[in-house]
């Protein structure tokens, strides 16, 4: 899935949050892809739906891929938070 | 440059502009008279600056900022007194601020002059502060770093604060180093129970610092109420597993000590930065809906239905309001800009031994800041020349009988729908023989040539012509004048001198005030609807036979005992004369000069939209442009400061019949 907003921030999060719950709903048992080419940046309020999110893949046994979360400011969010292991990211 | 540092450049220029203008307030009066109130102004700008700084992790500038805020503070609390060897320093740490900015959003190194200056500069702020002996010390613990435990728990509505926690930890990070930080998750709920704009986490770690405690809270001060913060000074280092739900929590509140934290200058004045781009958009668009609301009204008129006229006419008051409230979005006091004169002034005065008292008079008045950004070259280049050519020397001026400091206006105020800003010196004036003999010289006239004292005067504004007997630092290379009449006719305005000579100068320059919508007056000469704007209309009446003999018999009519020129639209746009029972005239007013436009119809106020009108009509100088009428049809926008200057310079005021 490739996520549309440029900005995953409070203005986004309740609408990206309907999305990924409507996408996990009709997964069957298929990896959960996000796809974060389109994101520049991300805040605390996002943050906090894609551990939530890590942590109901774990229970479901749904893989959950991150796919090019290459922005500066995404990366420095991920860097200051310490969030490799929360979102299960490689380090 | 993106948005948000586009906007960080902004601000960090207000701060800066606010520091210079206050330094200068503190530099035109004796020590003595220095309040409170103006060292606050320069702490807080440096205050500011130093946080918004810290929220883009610009350390050197924090840096920076942080040794001159801490020698303001040690002034507005008494610690020290304020001295003029201060006064300069804080000039000159305004100055190298500006590079400093410039520089770091370039993301390039200091120069080795610059490298240089910024050393002197932060060794001269610490000499200050330690020459006074001040206790400072423990406060800013300058090379002594501190370690703190820091604890934050995030607010369920945390997020409306509209903060975001990285900018808060980037602003930190330019302080100091963060150590070992954890967020604690524990607290999110299940994803389907999740409330995704709710905070439920919290934030734990070690912090160390050269910084006060003070300032680790300012971190937070935008967040105070959306937090629960904990920071407790720790002496050992070592890892500590925190258990956060063990620790006892304080809110701690930003101290009361600032009563100007930027929070509360918001709160109490608000000020919204918006990209200019969308307020020319706003504006594009609101032009189209004035002609929408033109086309309607003409619909309105014609279907003969009085309360869709009303409804047509309420309609359009509330347009003209809304119109008029996104115009002034663009409308900004002068006096902001005109503080870079204060400057130069203040700086040519120490290089050329004059004393000048420099003056602004109608700061508050306000013009498009288009237009104001566009007029401050230009005027920069005629304060250069006022200080320098203007202004004698106070030997000189004594000798003259004149008051040893010489003086400076800069006075802005509106007059007929323009704004008119004229700088007025008390120096030598103008010695026209000079002038007409430097003209000769220079082939730009000849040696028989007859002219006025205004064209003697604007021949100073010819290409490449100067006076001065020597080149000096200040006012260039006798380059310029030209430039400046070019920029701002570029603006549609004008520029004129005036001067006695041992007596003094002053240029006046005119200016539209806005650049695309004006309220107008519609008219009709021979068939052809035109737009006389509305500030400059004094009266209208009607011509009467009396009148045409009067203008037959004399060439101008009398009106209230005044005589008045009359100029027909018709003859002047060479269009036939149309058999009208009824004629009008319209009485215009520009500058000092007053004349009456003879036209057939009178319409009335029209909301006009100011369009171009290509290069078909580029040789007409007295339409300064066209708008759409309701109906579809064309109407051209006259000039009055054209026509009425054509007219008297050519002396070709009709005879109006």
């Amino acid at each position: 899935m490739k996520i549309i907003f440029d900005e995953l921030c409070i203005q986004e999060v309740d609408s990206f949050y309907k999305i990924l719950k409507q996408e996990l709903s009709i997964l069957q048992g298929n990896p959960l892809i996000l796809d974060f080419s389109n994101v520049e940046k991300i805040d605390m309020s996002a943050i906090q739906v894609l551990i939530s999110l890590k942590k109901q893949c774990e229970i479901s046994n749904i893989d959950l891929i991150y796919l090019n979360m290459n922005s500066p400011q995404v990366q420095s969010s991920i860097d200051t938070f310490n969030l490799n292991e929360d979102l299960g990211l490689k380090s | 440059m993106n948005e948000e540092l586009e906007l960080f450049l902004e601000d960090m220029n207000d701060q800066l502009s606010i520091m210079e203008n206050t330094l200068l307030d503190i530099s035109d009066i004796s020590l003595e008279e220095v309040n409170k109130d103006m060292i606050d102004n320069v702490f807080r700008a440096m205050h500011t600056m130093k946080g918004n700084a810290g929220i883009f992790g610009y350390k050197t500038i924090v840096d920076f900022a942080h040794q001159a805020e801490s020698l303001l503070d040690e002034l507005r609390n008494n610690r020290i007194s304020l001295t003029h060897e201060m006064i300069d320093l804080f000039l000159l740490i305004n100055d190298h601020s500006k590079q400093l900015i410039e520089v770091t959003i370039k993301d390039e190194q200091l120069n080795d002059e610059q490298l240089i200056e910024h050393k002197n500069l932060l060794k001269s702020l610490s000499s200050l502060l330690n020459e006074e002996d001040v206790e400072v010390i423990d406060n800013i613990s300058l090379g002594n770093s501190v370690r703190y435990r820091i604890n934050v728990e995030l607010l369920e509505d945390f997020f409306k604060s509209g903060m975001d926690l990285l900018t808060i930890m980037k602003y930190l990070d330019a302080l100091g180093t963060v150590i070992d930080l954890k967020l604690i998750t524990d607290d999110i709920p299940p994803f389907n129970e999740l409330n995704p704009t709710l905070a439920y986490v919290k934030l734990s770690f070690e912090y160390e610092t050269c910084e006060a405690k003070s300032e680790i809270i300012d971190a937070f001060e935008f967040v105070v109420e959306d937090i629960e913060l904990n920071i407790e000074k720790i002496e050992v280092k070592k890892e500590l597993d925190v258990d956060i739900d063990n620790i006892e929590i304080v809110n701690i509140k930003t101290p009361k000590k600032d009563d100007f934290s930027p929070k509360n200058i918001l709160s109490n004045n608000f000020n919204l930065k918006v990209d200019s781009l969308k307020i020319d958009k706003l504006i594009n668009q609101m032009s189209e809906l004035v002609i929408a609301n033109a086309k309607i009204t003409e619909h309105a008129v014609n279907s003969g239905n009085t309360d869709f006229q009303e409804a047509v006419d309420d309609m359009s008051d509330i347009l003209e309001d809304v119109r008029n409230g996104v115009m002034n979005i663009r409308m900004v006091q002068v006096s902001d800009s005109f503080t870079k004169l204060r400057r130069i002034v203040s700086e040519a005065t120490k290089n050329t031994n004059k004393e000048i008292n420099f003056e602004i008079l109608g700061g508050e008045t306000e013009l498009d800041k288009t237009v104001i950004e566009k007029i401050l070259d230009p005027l920069v280049h005629i304060i250069r020349n006022s200080v320098d050519h203007g202004i004698e020397t106070s030997d000189k001026r004594i000798k003259n009988g004149k008051t040893a400091k010489g003086s400076i206006v800069l006075k802005a105020y509106h007059d007929s729908g323009t704004i008119v800003i004229q700088i007025i010196d008390d120096g030598y004036g103008i010695n026209k023989e000079i002038v007409l003999n430097k003209a000769i010289e220079k082939n730009l006239i000849s040696k028989d040539a007859n002219l006025s004292d205004k064209e003697i005067y604007d021949l100073i504004f010819m290409p490449g012509f100067s006076t001065a007997e020597k080149i000096s630092d200040i006012s260039g290379r006798g380059v310029g004048m030209d430039v400046v009449k070019r920029n701002i006719e570029e603006l549609r305005g004008e520029v004129h001198i005036d001067s006695k000579l041992g007596f003094g100068t002053t240029i006046k320059i005119r200016l539209p005030l806005t650049l695309a919508i004006i309220d107008g007056f519609l008219v009709e000469s021979s068939k052809l609807k035109f737009i006389i704007p509305l500030d400059s209309i004094q009266e209208c009446i009607e011509f009467t036979s009396s009148d045409k003999e009067e203008i037959e018999q004399k060439g101008y009519m009398t009106l209230r005992s005044n005589i008045l020129p009359i100029l027909d639209i018709s003859k002047h746009f060479s269009e036939p004369e149309t058999e009208q029972k009824r004629k009008n005239i319209v009485v215009v007013k520009y500058d000092d000069y007053k004349v009456g436009l003879k036209v057939d119809e009178l319409y009335g106020e029209f909301q006009t939209v100011i369009k171009p009108l290509g290069t078909l009509f580029k040789n007409v100088t007295d339409i300064s442009g066209g708008t759409l009428l309701g109906n579809g049809d064309i109407a051209l926008i006259l000039d009055i400061q054209k026509l009425i200057e054509h007219k008297i310079t050519h002396k070709e005021i009709e005879n109006g019949n």
